[in-house]
C-alpha cells in the first residue's frame, strides 16, 4: 500500500543517524579503527617519533624497546614512524585515487542515467565494462612504461579502477529514482534534466555514494600496498606499507616483526574500512535499520 | 473442524505495545471480518496467529487452534501447523509467489512437504487445486510462470495454495486491494465459496468497510491495537455504539458537498484524437520492434471549473493520458491543447508558460516527495516556472499562502516529508500542484494510498478548494465510489479508448457500456452493501 | 648419506629428516646451482650480461686461455704459446684432439673465425675494446695460429680469456644464443625459459675427465625464494648469493658452508661528469665526503663488503689503497658546495638498476646526501631501460652500478661513456699503459691511474662486490672468488 517498503538505500538523515549509528557494532569498531589510523597520519604529518626517512646504520635492526616502539628496520630507521607516515601514503593515494573515480564516474553514471534509454546510457556503461575489465595492475603498469613508477601513477591506476565502479553504483542507484513521482513532478515544474540530477537525484545518491567510497577506499589501500609491493607505486624513499613489506621479505627469517607490522597495519585498516562500510551500508537502508 | 479463539492477546514489539487485550473468535464455516485503518494492528493480529511475526516480539494471551494454544507450539510444530491446517493469503501475490517456479509446482509443494506425496502425485492434485480456483490446466496451463498471469490469477494461485491441504483456517490479509474492481469481486466471491464448500474458518482482514461488509458473518473493528467493537455482521451497522466505528462508516460513504459546475464556461483542455505508442521490446534480434498503443485516439474536452473523472483498470491508459497532458511524454497523434495551445512544438518560454497552467497531484504521497528537501522546497518546486518573475521573499509568502489554503501552516515549511502523516502529505502535494495558480489540476488516485477517514477529509479539502477558487480537476481513480463523490462528468476507459463518457451519476446509475456496467456491477458500494444485509435479514 | 628437507613457514624452520640413505651410495653425480638472473640469451660473444658467462664460460665454451680461479691466466685451447720481442706478435699452438660438441673438429681456422668475427666492423662482441688491438689472425697451419698486434698489449692473454673471447665453430656460431656447441666439459641439453638451464657432460672432451654428469641451472630471482629453495635442498648451490642479510643463518647451520669472497666489481656510485653540477671538481669531492661509505657497507651488505677509493679491486697487484681519501665529513662536504654555489635542497636523480645492492645503497645514500641538502630523488628502472637512458643516452645525475670487468681502468679513457670524464692526463697514461709491458713499471702506472681517478673525484668509489656463496658443506671444487663472472664446474664434486 505505501511505497516506504520498496524505498532504495537512500535515506540518510543526520539527527537519527547519529544514536542509531553509536548502537551499529561494526560501524562502531570500523570507525575506530578508521579513526586510529586517520589520527596516527594526521600526527605523522607535525609529529613523529623519529625522521621515517632517516637512516642509522648502526642502529638497524633493533628489536622493540622503549627508545623505538616498534623496533628498527634494516637500515635503523624507525619502524613505529615509517607507519606513521605510511598511514599518510596509503590514505592519500587511495583519497586520490577515490576522487578520480568518484570525480569521472559520478557524473558519466548520472549522465547516463539521464540519457536513459537513448543508447547513450549503453555507450557510456560499455566502455565502463570495458575499463573495468583492466585491472588496476595492469594499468599501472602501462602507466609505469608510459611516465615510470611513482606514487602519482599509483593514483592514477586505482583510480581509473575506480571509475567503472562508481559510474555503475550511480547509474544503478539514479535509474529508479528517475521514475519516482517526486521526479515527475520536478518535470511538471519545468526542470530540465541536467537540473534535476543536480537538486533531486545526486543528493539522494549521497549516502549510497559515501558507502561506495569507503569500501573503495579499503580496495585502494590495499591496491596501493600492492603496487608498492611489486615496485610500481610509492618510491623510496618515502614510507609505504607496501614497499615495507616487500623490503621486509628477505629478513622474514631474521626480523619477522618487519613484515608482521605493516601486514598487521595493512589488514587492520582494510578490515576496518570493511566493517565501517558494511556498518554505513545498514545505517542508510532503512529496510535493515528497522530489522534492528 | 476447529476452531480458532485469540484470547486475550498483548504484543510488544521492541518493548512498544501493539496489540492490547485483543479477542476474536472464527469458528468454522464462517467468515470472521477484521476491519481498521493503517496501523490499527489488524496485520499483527493474523501474523500472531501464525506465529510469524518481527524479531523482538513478546506475547501474551492465548491463541487456542482445535484445543492446543499455538503460542506454546514449538517451530517444527509450528511448521506442520501452516499451510496444513492453516492457509494464509497475502495481499501481493506478486511477491507471495516465487518467480522463478512454475504455479503448479508452487501449488504442489504442499502436498509433497505435508503429504510427503511423489512428484507426479502432487502435480496431479496441484492442477486439481488450480481448477478449483477458476483456472483449469486448459485455460492456465500449470506449467506457466507467475509473471505471465494477470494480477487477479496471480491472486488466484496464491489463494489455491491457502486452500490446497483444506486447512481448517484461512487467514486473508487484504486479499483483493492490490487488484482491480472487477477482478475484486470475482477474487473475494471465490474466495467465499472455498472456505464454504470446505467448511474451514476464514478470518479476512481489510481496511474497506465495504469488502469486510460484503463478505463477514462476524465484524471487528480495531483501533490502536485493540478491538473497539464486534458483533454478528447482519445486526453490526445497525446497532454499533462505538463513536470509531460510526466515524469509520460515515467517512467509508463520504461525499463531500458541492456545487454543479457552472455550465458554459470556456474549455481548458482539449484533447482531440490523442494517441500514444509505445515501443517493446523486439521479438527477434532483426524483427520490427512490435508497438503497444496505449493511448488510441481519445477526445474529450475539460471546461473551467468543471470536475471530470477517468476511470478504468490498470492498464487501460489513463495514467499515461496523464502523463501526455501535462507534457511529459509526446502524443504520436492529436493534439492536446490547454487554454488553445498545444505544448508540442513550444519553445522554451512558451513550454514554461504552458507548465505553470497545469500541475499534478500524485497517488503515493511519500514517493511524490524528495525526502532530502523541506516542505517548503517541495511547495515551492514549481515556482521554478515563474523564475524572473517573483519578487524576492514573493517565493516565501506564496510557500506560505499555499500551505495555508490546504489546511497547513507556514511554520510546516520547514518540516521535511517524513515528518507529516499521511494525509497531511498529500495536502502537501495539492499545496505544491496549486501553488502556479494552474488552469487545470490532474489527480492521479489522489485518494487511493490513504485511510477512509482522512480520504474523507482530503476530498472535502479538494472540493472546499475547488469551490473557492474555481478550479478544474482531472480526476483519475479507479475506485468508482469517490468518482462518485467529487465528479461532475466521467469517461470510462478501457484498452486505451474512452466506451463512455456522460454526468456521473447518469453514468454510474445507468450504465450503458457492457464494460461500464461490468465495472459498476464488480465495484462494492457500501450502501448497497448494507441494503443487501437487510434484506437477507428480512427474508431469514 | 644423509638427505634433509627444510621447510620454511614464516620465520619457523622446521627440520625433518626424511630418509637416511645407507652409506655405501655412490656419490651424486648431478649438481643444481641456483642463479639470480636467467641470461638473456646463451652467446657470450653477443651479450654483455654476466649472467651468460654465469652458465657457460668454461663449462661450454673455451677461450685460447682461460682465467682461474685466484684470477691468473692458464692455458686452455691453446697448449702453449709464443710472445715475439717485440711484444706484438703471438703464435698459438692449438690443443689436439678437441672437438666441438657437434662433432666438428677444433681447428686454427675456428680460432680465426671467431676473432675476426669479434673485431669485425658489424660485431656485436660485448667487449669489442679488447680485440681493437688486433691487427692481423693468421692460420698458420691446422693447429697453429698467430696473432699479430697493432702495439704491444699488456692484457692480451688475459683478454683472449675472457668470456667475450671464447671460440665458436663456424658451423654453429649463428646460432649460438640458443643453441651453444661449444669445446666444453659440459653440452648444452635444454633451457626451460623462466625456470632452468641443463648442461650435461660431454665424453668426448679433451681435458682432464669431470666428475658430474649432469648440471642444471635454476634460475631463483627473489632473495627469499633463494633461501627457501637452499633451506630446502632444492638447489645444491648459491655461488652468487644474492641476499647478505641471511647468511649468518647459513653459518650457524653444519650442512651449509658459505663463502665470502672477491670479485672485481667495483662498485660505484657514478656521477655524470659532463652535467651541471658534476662538471664542478668541489661538488663531486664534496658527494664523495658526504657518503659514509662504512654505512652503506654494513647497511646494504650487512657488513661483508671490502671498501674501495678507485676503480680497482684490492686484490689485483698494482692496487693502492686510496680509502682514506675523502673521508665522511658533512660539515666540509656542506663548505664545498656552497663554494660550488650548489643551494641547499638541489634535486638530483639517483637512477638505481635491479640489483639489491644498487637499491640498497642507493636508499642509504639517498638518506646521507640529505644530511648535505641534496635531494636525492630516487629513480629505480629496469635493466633495459637502465642501459638505453643511462649507459647510452647519459641521462642521469647519479646511479650506483658495479663493474665487474677486471682490471678496466681504461673505461675512464673512453669517449662518450656514460661518466662522461674527459681528462687529458688520464688519457695519456692510459695509452702509456696500453703499450707498457714491463709488469713493475705497469703496476706503477695502474698506481697513478687509481691516485688520478680519486684525485678527480670521477665518481663515488664504495665497495667492492662481495661474492657471498652459499653451497653444500659436502660439495667440493666451487670457486670462492669470482674474478670473472663465471660458474666453472669443471672441478665441482661430491664428498663421499
Amino acid at each position: 500500500m505505501s511505497a516506504a517498503g520498496n524505498e532504495p538505500a537512500l535515506s540518510w538523515r543526520p539527527e537519527r543517524f547519529a544514536s542509531r549509528a553509536l548502537r551499529h557494532p561494526s560501524f562502531v569498531a570500523g570507525m575506530a579503527v578508521a579513526a586510529v589510523v586517520a589520527l596516527m597520519a594526521a600526527l605523522s604529518l607535525v609529529w613523529t617519533p623519529y625522521d621515517p626517512t632517516a637512516i642509522d646504520i648502526p642502529g638497524k635492526l633493533r628489536p622493540p624497546s622503549l627508545e623505538h616502539w616498534l623496533g628498527t628496520d634494516q637500515y635503523g630507521r624507525d619502524t613505529l614512524s615509517m607507519i606513521m607516515r605510511g598511514a599518510v601514503t596509503s590514505i592519500a593515494v587511495s583519497f586520490v585515487a577515490i576522487g578520480i573515480g568518484a570525480g569521472v564516474g559520478v557524473p558519466l553514471g548520472l549522465l547516463a542515467a539521464q540519457q536513459r534509454g537513448g543508447g547513450v546510457d549503453q555507450a557510456i556503461m560499455r566502455v565502463n565494462d570495458f575499463i573495468f575489465a583492466f585491472p588496476a595492475l595492469l594499468i599501472a603498469i602501462l602507466l609505469r612504461e608510459l611516465f615510470g613508477p611513482g606514487t602519482l601513477n599509483a593514483m592514477i591506476a586505482i583510480g581509473v579502477f575506480n571509475v567503472p565502479v562508481f559510474a555503475r553504483v550511480a547509474y544503478g542507484a539514479a535509474l529508479p529514482l528517475w521514475t519516482r513521482d517526486f521526479v515527475m513532478a520536478a518535470r511538471t515544474s519545468g526542470k530540465g534534466p541536467t537540473l534535476i540530477t543536480v537538486e533531486h537525484i545526486l543528493p539522494n545518491l549521497v549516502g549510497v555514494l559515501i558507502v561506495q567510497a569507503t569500501i573503495q577506499l579499503s580496495l585502494g589501500i590495499l591496491a596501493e600496498a600492492a603496487l608498492s609491493y611489486i615496485g610500481l607505486g610509492v618510491q623510496p624513499p618515502n614510507p609505504s606499507w607496501g614497499r615495507m613489506l616487500n623490503e621486509a621479505q628477505t629478513l622474514m627469517a631474521l626480523a619477522p616483526r618487519l613484515a608482521l607490522i605493516p601486514g598487521f597495519a595493512i589488514i587492520a585498516t582494510v578490515l576496518g574500512l570493511n566493517l565501517l562500510g558494511d556498518g554505513l551500508r545498514d545505517l542508510a537502508d532503512p529496510r535493515l535499520a528497522r530489522e534492528r | 473442524m476447529p476452531d480458532l479463539t485469540i484470547e486475550n492477546l498483548e504484543l510488544e514489539i521492541h518493548g512498544i505495545p501493539v496489540l492490547r487485550g485483543v479477542s476474536v473468535e472464527v469458528r468454522p464455516g464462517r467468515v470472521t471480518g477484521l476491519v481498521g485503518e493503517s496501523g490499527s494492528g489488524k496485520s499483527m493480529t493474523s501474523l500472531a496467529a501464525m506465529r510469524l511475526l518481527p524479531r523482538g516480539s513478546v506475547t501474551r494471551g492465548r491463541i487456542d487452534f482445535g484445543g492446543r494454544d499455538l503460542l506454546g507450539l514449538g517451530e517444527p510444530e509450528m511448521c506442520r501447523v501452516r499451510g496444513r491446517e492453516i492457509g494464509m493469503v497475502f495481499q501481493e501475490p506478486m511477491t507471495a509467489l516465487n518467480p522463478l517456479r512454475t504455479i503448479g509446482d508452487q501449488v504442489a509443494e504442499g502436498f509433497r512437504l505435508h503429504l510427503g506425496l511423489g512428484r507426479d502425485e502432487a502435480r496431479e492434485r496441484a492442477r486439481l487445486v488450480l481448477e478449483r480456483v477458476g483456472m483449469p490446466a486448459s485455460r492456465v496451463p500449470p506449467t506457466r510462470y507467475p509473471h505471465e498471469l494477470s494480477g487477479g490469477q496471480r491472486q488466484r494461485v496464491v489463494i489455491g495454495m491457502a486452500v490446497a491441504l483444506s486447512p481448517g483456517l484461512v487467514i486473508a490479509d487484504e486479499p483483493t486491494t492490490a487488484l482491480d474492481v472487477t477482478t475484486q469481486a470475482q477474487v473475494l466471491r471465490l474466495l467465499r465459496d472455498l472456505v464454504a464448500q470446505d467448511g474451514a474458518g476464514l478470518l479476512l482482514i481489510s481496511h474497506d468497510l465495504a469488502v469486510i461488509g460484503a463478505m463477514a458473518d462476524e465484524i471487528a473493528v480495531m483501533r490502536r491495537g485493540e478491538i473497539v467493537e464486534q458483533g454478528p455482521a447482519a445486526s453490526f451497522f445497525r446497532s454499533m455504539r462505538h463513536p470509531y466505528s460510526r466515524a469509520l462508516l460515515a467517512a467509508s460513504s463520504h461525499a463531500p458537498a458541492r456545487e454543479p459546475s457552472p455550465a458554459g464556461a470556456e474549455t481548458v483542455l482539449d484533447v482531440d484524437g490523442a494517441v500514444r505508442d509505445y515501443t517493446l521490446p523486439r521479438t527477434r534480434l532483426f524483427a520490427p520492434a512490435p508497438r503497444l498503443r496505449a493511448v488510441d485516439g481519445v477526445s474529450f474536452a475539460v471546461r473551467r471549473g468543471e470536475s471530470v473523472g477517468l476511470v478504468g483498470e490498470s492498464g487501460c491508459g489513463k495514467s499515461t493520458l496523464a502523463r501526455a497532458i501535462l507534457g511529459l511524454e509526446p502524443v504520436q497523434g492529436g493534439a492536446i491543447r490547454l487554454m488553445g495551445e498545444s505544448i508540442a512544438g513550444l519553445a522554451a518560454e512558451a513550454r514554461r508558460r504552458f507548465r505553470r497552467r497545469v500541475q499534478i497531484v500524485f497517488q503515493d504521497p511519500f514517493g511524490s516527495f524528495d525526502p532530502r528537501h523541506t516542505a517548503g522546497r517541495i511547495v515551492g518546486e514549481p515556482l521554478h516556472l515563474l523564475r524572473g518573475e517573483l519578487a524576492a521573499g514573493e517565493r516565501e509568502a506564496r510557500v506560505a499562502a499555499a500551505l495555508e489554503e490546504v489546511g497547513l501552516s507556514a511554520a510546516d515549511a520547514a518540516r521535511y516529508p517524513h515528518e507529516f502523516s499521511g494525509g497531511q502529505r498529500q495536502r502537501l502535494a495539492i499545496a505544491r500542484a496549486l501553488i502556479t495558480r494552474p488552469d487545470l489540476i490532474v489527480l492521479d488516485e489522489p485518494v487511493s494510498a490513504l485511510d477512509v477517514s482522512i480520504r474523507a477529509q482530503v476530498l472535502d479539502l479538494l472540493a472546499g478548494l475547488q469551490a473557492r477558487m474555481g478550479l478544474t480537476y482531472l480526476f483519475i481513480s479507479h475506485d468508482l465510489g469517490v468518482v462518485r463523490a467529487i465528479t461532475d462528468r466521467v469517461l470510462v476507459m478501457q484498452k486505451g479508448r474512452v466506451v463512455e463518457e456522460g454526468p456521473t451519476q447518469d453514468v454510474l446509475d445507468r450504465p450503458s457500456h457492457p464494460y461500464t456496467k461490468e465495472l459498476v456491477a464488480s465495484a462494492l458500494h457500501l450502501a448497497e452493501t448494507l441494503a443487501d444485509r437487510a434484506a437477507s435479514q428480512a427474508a431469514d | 648419506m644423509l638427505t634433509r628437507r627444510t621447510f620454511v613457514t614464516g620465520s619457523v624452520v622446521v627440520a625433518s629428516t626424511l630418509s637416511a640413505l645407507p652409506a655405501w651410495a655412490a656419490a651424486r653425480k648431478d649438481v643444481i646451482v641456483g642463479v639470480r638472473l636467467e641470461p638473456p640469451h646463451l652467446d657470450p660473444t653477443a651479450g654483455a650480461a654476466a649472467a651468460i658467462g654465469e652458465i657457460v664460460y668454461a663449462n661450454v665454451f673455451e677461450g685460447l686461455t682461460r682465467i682461474d680461479r685466484n684470477a691468473g691466466v692458464k692455458p686452455a685451447l691453446a697448449e702453449k704459446w709464443d710472445i715475439s720481442a717485440d711484444g706484438k706478435t703471438y703464435v698459438f699452438t692449438l690443443r689436439k684432439g678437441a672437438t666441438f660438441h657437434d662433432g666438428a673438429p677444433f681447428t686454427a681456422e675456428a680460432v680465426k673465425f671467431s676473432y675476426d668475427r669479434a673485431r669485425a666492423a658489424d660485431s656485436v662482441n660485448p667487449q669489442k675494446a679488447l680485440f681493437e688491438p688486433i691487427e692481423s689472425v693468421d692460420v698458420v697451419d691446422a693447429n697453429t695460429v698467430k696473432v699479430t698486434l697493432k702495439r704491444p698489449t699488456g692484457l692480451f692473454l688475459w683478454n683472449m680469456g675472457m668470456p667475450a673471447a671464447v671460440i665458436l665453430s663456424p658451423a654453429s656460431a649463428a646460432d649460438a644464443k640458443t643453441k651453444p656447441i661449444g669445446t666444453g666439459p659440459f653440452k648444452f641439453e635444454r633451457w626451460s625459459k623462466g625456470t632452468s638451464l641443463e648442461l650435461t657432460r660431454n665424453p668426448n672432451y679433451w681435458g682432464p675427465a669431470i666428475k658430474l654428469d649432469k648440471a642444471t641451472f635454476k634460475v631463483i630471482g627473489d632473495s627469499q625464494a633463494s633461501f627457501a629453495a637452499l633451506m630446502a635442498g632444492d638447489v645444491d648451490a648459491f655461488p652468487i648469493y644474492p641476499a647478505p642479510e641471511v647468511l649468518d643463518q647459513f653459518r650457524a647451520d653444519p650442512r651449509f658452508k658459505v663463502v665470502v669472497g672477491n670479485t672485481e666489481g667495483k662498485t660505484i656510485m657514478a656521477m655524470n661528469n659532463g652535467r651541471k653540477p658534476f662538471d664542478d671538481i668541489r661538488v663531486r669531492r664534496a658527494i664523495s665526503m658526504a657518503v659514509d661509505r662504512k654505512a652503506v657497507i654494513d647497511g646494504a651488505m650487512y657488513g661483508i663488503a671490502k671498501p674501495i677509493g678507485s676503480h680497482f679491486a684490492p686484490q689485483d697487484p698494482g692496487y693502492v689503497d686510496l680509502t682514506g681519501k675523502y673521508p665522511y665529513d658533512i660539515a666540509k662536504a656542506k663548505a664545498l658546495l656552497k663554494e660550488a654555489g650548489v643551494a641547499e635542497g638541489t634535486k638530483m636523480k639517483l637512477v638505481l638498476p635491479p640489483p639489491e645492492y644498487a637499491r640498497r645503497s642507493g636508499e642509504i645514500i639517498a638518506s646521507q646526501l640529505k644530511k648535505v641538502g641534496i635531494e636525492a630523488e630516487i629513480v629505480p628502472m629496469e635493466w633495459a631501460q637502465w642501459l638505453s637512458d643511462v649507459f647510452k643516452q647519459k641521462n642521469y645525475d647519479l646511479t650506483i652500478i658495479s663493474h665487474v670487468e677486471p682490471l678496466d681502468l681504461d673505461i675512464y679513457a673512453r669517449d662518450d661513456y656514460y661518466f662522461d670524464y674527459k681528462s687529458q692526463a688520464y688519457r695519456a697514461l692510459m695509452a702509456e699503459l696500453s703499450v707498457t709491458l714491463d709488469q713493475a713499471k705497469r703496476l706503477e702506472l695502474y698506481g697513478k691511474a687509481q691516485t688520478m681517478l680519486a684525485d678527480d673525484a670521477v665518481n663515488v668509489f664504495l665497495f667492492l662486490l662481495p661474492k657471498s656463496g652459499v653451497w653444500n658443506a659436502k660439495l667440493k671444487g666451487l670457486w670462492e672468488n669470482v674474478p670473472i663472472p663465471c660458474n666453472d664446474l669443471t672441478e665441482v664434486a661430491w664428498e663421499d
